[in-house]
């Protein structure tokens, strides 16, 4: 997974509404706001959230906490699922992989997901977790892989 | 399962002192429930500020208490001056986290000398006590030293 390379082929909504669904999507996470995130940049197959680095979210050695990577990044990824949803559709995470590479620290921590195919039944998504310094400089702190499950109304 | 002995007489001291540390789990309620050289359990009551969008709470909770009990599981093994850090972790989500509270059951698979490579078994508890399974979650701990 680089996102550096070439763009994958474009991603087209199937909801004409799915701009605002992603944002109602995010706006729901209580989780979500208790850890400070919020939805900064909205495309189709893509989302990226930032949070602050505080007290409340910190391990023990003052980085944020790894389940701050893994929320962010899973939820990033779980927005830009949603993007690519028929009407009425949702989506749940089924499975994630991260690994971490640097500390998740600084003075905000920056989450970018992505769809990587956007199947009927399965999504699967991709995601960067950076830490960001006063200065704005970016520090890949994580990568995540995984699969979302498309729920279906039954009817 | 393999009963581990503690190299660091003072390790249950060390534990409850890494965790206080952990800002985090007090932000979502997170305690711990029982240790054990090479095993830890924690849980955490579902409020309605750690949901998702169906209600249920967000699946970063599961994976905070589960990556938190696995390292606490690996911290338990380490030398005096040894701690723990996640490399890598791997969730499957096996089911909604709806009722009472959530428990994480983490434990040491293999301590090595460089890594210990660890697993979380995390529940979801209803009103009368019964357990269901919500999530599994396998990964690596890297050892660092000089750490208190």
């Amino acid at each position: 997974m680089t996102f550096d390379a070439p763009p994958a082929p474009a991603l087209h909504p199937r909801d004409p509404d799915w701009e605002a669904k992603a944002r109602a999507l995010f706006e729901v996470q209580n989780m979500m706001r208790l850890l400070g995130w919020r939805l900064d940049a909205l495309a189709p197959g893509f989302a990226e959230l930032s949070a602050p680095v505080g007290e409340a979210t910190r391990q023990q050695l003052g980085h944020a906490h790894a389940a701050m990577g893994f929320a962010g990044g899973d939820t990033a990824a779980g927005i830009a699922a949603s993007t690519m949803l028929a009407p009425g559709d949702s989506v749940v995470t089924l499975e994630m992989k991260t690994n971490f590479l640097a500390p998740v620290n600084g003075a905000r921590v920056i989450a970018r997901g992505r769809v990587e195919r956007a199947g009927r039944t399965v999504i699967v998504v991709g995601a960067e977790v950076f830490s960001v310094d006063a200065a704005g400089e970016e520090t890949r702190a994580a990568i995540l892989m995984g699969t979302m499950a498309v729920l279906r109304p039954r009817d | 399962m393999t009963e581990f002995a503690p190299r660091d007489p003072d390790w249950e001291r060390r534990i409850r002192k890494v965790f206080a540390q952990q800002g985090m789990m007090a932000h979502l309620g997170i305690g711990i429930e029982r240790l054990v050289p090479g095993m830890a359990v924690l849980s955490a009551p579902i409020r309605p500020e750690l949901s998702q969008q169906h209600g249920f709470a967000h699946a970063g909770l599961a994976f905070s208490a589960g990556d938190t009990a696995a390292g606490i599981a690996a911290q338990s093994l380490m030398a005096p001056g040894q701690g723990v850090l996640t490399v890598e972790m791997k969730i499957n989500l096996l089911a909604p986290a709806r009722g009472r509270a959530i428990r994480a059951t983490g434990r040491v698979e293999r301590a090595g000398r460089t890594v210990t490579v660890v697993r979380s078994d995390v529940a979801a508890i209803d009103d009368a006590g019964r357990e269901t399974p919500i999530a599994i979650m396998l990964g690596t701990m890297a050892v660092m030293q000089g750490m208190d």
